[in-house]
């Protein structure tokens, strides 16, 4: 029998947040940043950005960070950090939209990624990771 | 009116995530990591790892790290982080999983959680992030 609609949960009503520290430094290549955490719950990734803490100041420093749910990109939710953009401390990188293939089941793994990397020379921050969860499932 | 027991949601189903940036080299004795922070929300303990940030390449050290709920310890949950080869603090972004929960990882609302190190032969580098699970009594 359906629940009747006046007793639903909503979904994707509780949030929770994971936030890594990052030293720009050791992300050397294109590579892992993170390699497979299982959450453990049923939710999708609705918002992706970047807290800058020790400013980068070498010019011309670049990488960007995305999310991938097993072996699969999320679309979207890619977060650009250059020299440019990686200072003041306390600056907020905003990721790109995320459109889609965010969603993840209580037994999937999160990993980061790192493309299009030229190794900062200093520089680090928080990468704030929001996650609506499905409490029905 | 309440709501008929076919309609509830679950319990526990609702989580949420503790992270906490850790410098390896900062633990250089058996001691507190974090003292006693209290969530605010009835729930439990369901699962904690750390995530490799900055690798430790210096060999041989080590340290343990254990969540308390107010003076008891967690029954497992235990996260070993060690240099010893082969190591486990390298490369960035090693996931490294605690020992399974199996017991005392119920807090109440104004119960306060800490982490304690323990067995620490001092790291002189490394660093990276705690994550804890909890599920959330949301009723």
């Amino acid at each position: 029998m359906p629940v009747p609609t006046q007793l639903e949960t909503p979904k994707n009503r509780v949030y929770t947040v994971l936030s890594f520290h990052i030293d720009l430094v050791d992300i050397t290549g294109n590579m892992d940043v993170i390699t497979q955490i299982t959450p453990g719950f049923v939710g999708s990734i609705v918002k992706v950005y970047w807290i800058q803490g020790t400013p980068a100041a070498t010019i011309n420093r670049l990488t960007t960070l995305n999310w991938e749910i097993g072996a699969a990109d999320i679309a979207g939710g890619a977060v650009a950090l250059t020299t440019a953009t990686c200072t003041p401390m306390g600056k907020v990188i905003e990721s790109t939209a995320i459109t889609g293939s965010s969603t993840f089941d209580r037994d999937d793994t999160l990993s980061l990624k790192s493309t299009g990397t030229t190794a900062f020379a200093e520089g680090d921050g928080y990468l704030v990771t929001i996650i609506a969860m499905d409490i029905t499932r | 009116m309440p709501i008929p027991v076919q309609f509830e949601t679950p319990r526990d189903r609702a989580y949420a995530a503790f992270t906490f940036h850790i410098i390896l080299n900062d633990i250089s004795a058996a001691a507190d990591v974090i003292t006693q922070f209290t969530p605010g929300f009835v729930g439990s303990i369901v699962k904690t790892f750390f995530v490799v940030g900055t690798p430790a390449s210096t060999a041989d050290k080590l340290f343990t790290l254990t969540w308390e709920i107010g003076d008891i310890n967690v029954d497992g949950g235990t996260i070993a982080l060690s240099s010893v080869a082969p190591s486990n603090c390298t490369p960035l972004g090693n996931v490294v999983a605690s020992a399974a929960i199996t017991g005392r990882n119920n807090f109440d609302r104004d119960d306060t959680i800490s982490l304690k190190a323990s067995s620490v032969t001092q790291f002189t580098q490394g660093e990276g992030t705690v994550v804890l699970i909890c599920a959330v009594e949301v009723y």
